[in-house]
């Protein structure tokens, strides 16, 4: 396998206006990342695009981004619709085209746009896609509290560690200047704790709207013909399990999946030790984690399956602080789903992989991460039906 | 935009359910998944290859119509899902059978959480409409007399 290095990355402003088309917002994603490099349009060799098939139902959509960005005509745009961590899978693809010695320049699009259907949104009234979950109409939201509340009720917690997850992320959304949460207030802790609806809109990535990532990655020898002064290697990993999510833990295919039922996340598991196997390192080499959270407790239950700590113990380990800067494992540095909402659909997980280029190039102003050399980032489709974890890596080649 | 000012954007039927539907019926109207005769694992919804074994001999089963709650919620999140207008508030459940397999299910008529372990039995009701306005039926569980 070849090394992967990121050369280029952006986000998006928030707030597109709603008649905003989504091949604008992609262009402003791709010209943006194209800024700053010495590559054109037509450099790109390969690339692939994460969306969800819920909000986008243009067909052979690959066609029509490579198109829309006036990529070359030999450049294979692969779409890949994979819920909310669509663009994860855009990552892996493109990762393993270069990986493969196939390429030398790729690129990455993923992106969320509102357009009529996408007001109501995947997480709201409508359930996994499935025979069964979607056909018994049970939505993501039913699924996430049950989830939620089993894990209190199985390691002992009220809502604190939500509250405490919600507080931490809220800040660190203050210092991000792309987050929804720039420049207002903080929540008064009272509201983050709130039994009730508004408590857990509060706690949760509640905000929608469009967004779109690029990322340009290249090979090894690409970056070093272009003399790329520090780069930043990745590397990623992907785990599936039942998408039914009743059953989740009946799946004695994976010994490793038997022990679990939906308060773990054994598909994070399975995708973290490939990764820290691929990269070298353990979870003591961390310094910077980014996970999917569109609640706190599911943060939480991601970094205990990332390994950061043990299963159970996410809750107390997020109370006495572990994911502020302060802490062991500063998580979530841009402010998570609080800050980017539900971006989903695309941009979740490249947002997260951003945030830690970022974090290791020190340009994460007041939320920077000191040192930080090593990096993961995690997000997930389809209520954890599979996970996407990786590693960025600074000055490895 | 919050979720409150969602509750006229949602449509009140889901579209291409129907065939859906009308396909898995027996899982939908009986719990019925397959067993595996290589290697004994049962699934539910049914596959048509095991996965712990590999194996496609994979015999019709009908799962326990019996079992017990692991835990429940009260759903009151203020919009109903697809098909489920008229149904604004429903208590929510996952429950493990008494042969292991494990569902997510309404708990009929309840109005409250349902405590830990407590035992219910499944039975057949009215569950969503389907984008011909009819109502489509399954299984929901109630609380064990």
């Amino acid at each position: 396998m070849n090394k992967v290095v990121i050369y280029n990355f952006s986000i998006t402003d928030r707030g597109y206006p709603f008649d905003t088309p989504w091949r604008k917002i992609l262009v402003d994603a791709f010209t943006n990342c194209l800024d700053g490099t010495c590559l054109r349009a037509k450099d790109i060799e390969c690339g692939s695009v994460g969306y969800n098939e819920r909000t986008i139902s243009e067909a052979a959509l690959g066609t029509q981004v490579a198109d829309a960005l006036g990529l070359p005509m030999n450049c294979s745009m692969t779409p890949t619709s994979h819920a909310c961590a669509g663009g994860g899978m855009a990552f892996y693809n493109v990762w393993h085209y270069i990986a493969s010695g196939l390429h030398d320049v790729g690129l990455v699009m993923t992106f969320q746009c509102s357009d009529l259907f996408d007001m109501m949104e995947a997480m709201n009234p409508i359930g996994n896609h499935s025979d069964y979950d979607y056909a018994l109409g049970f939505s993501h939201m039913e699924y996430s509290f049950l989830r939620d509340k089993l894990y209190r009720e199985k390691y002992g917690y009220d809502l604190t560690p939500s509250a405490t997850w919600a507080q931490v992320c809220h800040r660190y959304a203050r210092m991000t200047k792309g987050s929804v949460e720039y420049g207002k207030d903080m929540p008064p802790w009272s509201d983050l704790c709130e039994d009730s609806n508004a408590g857990e809109r509060a706690r949760s990535a509640a905000a929608r709207g469009s967004t779109a990532t690029a990322t340009i990655l290249l090979s090894e020898r690409k970056a070093k013909e272009l003399g790329l002064a520090d780069p930043i290697t990745c590397y990623v990993s992907y785990a599936f399990r039942p998408p039914y999510y009743g059953n989740h833990f009946h799946y004695a295919g994976d010994p490793d999946h038997v022990a679990y039922d939906i308060a773990e996340q054994p598909a994070i598991m399975q995708a973290a030790r490939d990764v820290y196997r691929q990269a070298g390192i353990t979870k003591d080499d961390i310094d910077v984690v980014q996970v999917h959270d569109l609640s706190g407790f599911e943060g939480i239950m991601s970094i205990e399956a990332l390994g950061l700590v043990p299963i159970g113990e996410g809750g107390r380990f997020v109370i006495e602080g572990g994911t502020t800067l302060q802490g062991r494992y500063p998580t979530c540095t841009y402010g998570g789903g609080i800050a980017y909402g539900h971006t989903s659909v695309g941009s979740d997980f490249n947002i997260g992989l951003i945030e830690n280029c970022l974090q290791l190039q020190g340009r994460a102003d007041e939320r920077q991460v000191q040192n930080a050399k090593i990096g993961v980032c995690q997000a997930y489709g389809t209520h954890h039906s599979f996970d996407v974890v990786a590693v960025v890596k600074k000055g490895e080649i | 935009m919050g979720f409150d000012n969602l509750h006229g954007a949602i449509p009140k039927v889901e579209v291409h359910n129907i065939v859906k539907a009308y396909k898995e019926k027996a899982g939908r109207y009986r719990l019925q998944g397959v067993r595996c005769a290589d290697c004994g694992e049962i699934w539910f919804p049914r596959r048509f290859v095991c996965p712990k074994c590999g194996s496609r001999n994979l015999d019709d089963y009908r799962c326990a119509e019996t079992g017990a709650v692991v835990t429940s919620w009260v759903d009151t999140m203020g919009f109903p899902a697809i098909g489920y207008e008229d149904i604004d508030e429903r208590v929510v459940a996952m429950i493990r059978l008494d042969d292991g397999v494990t569902v997510i299910a309404e708990i009929a008529d309840a109005r409250a959480e349902v405590p830990k372990d407590t035992r219910v039995e499944m039975i057949i009701r009215a569950q969503k409409r389907d984008d011909t306005g009819n109502l489509t039926y399954g299984y929901k569980f109630k609380i064990a007399e």
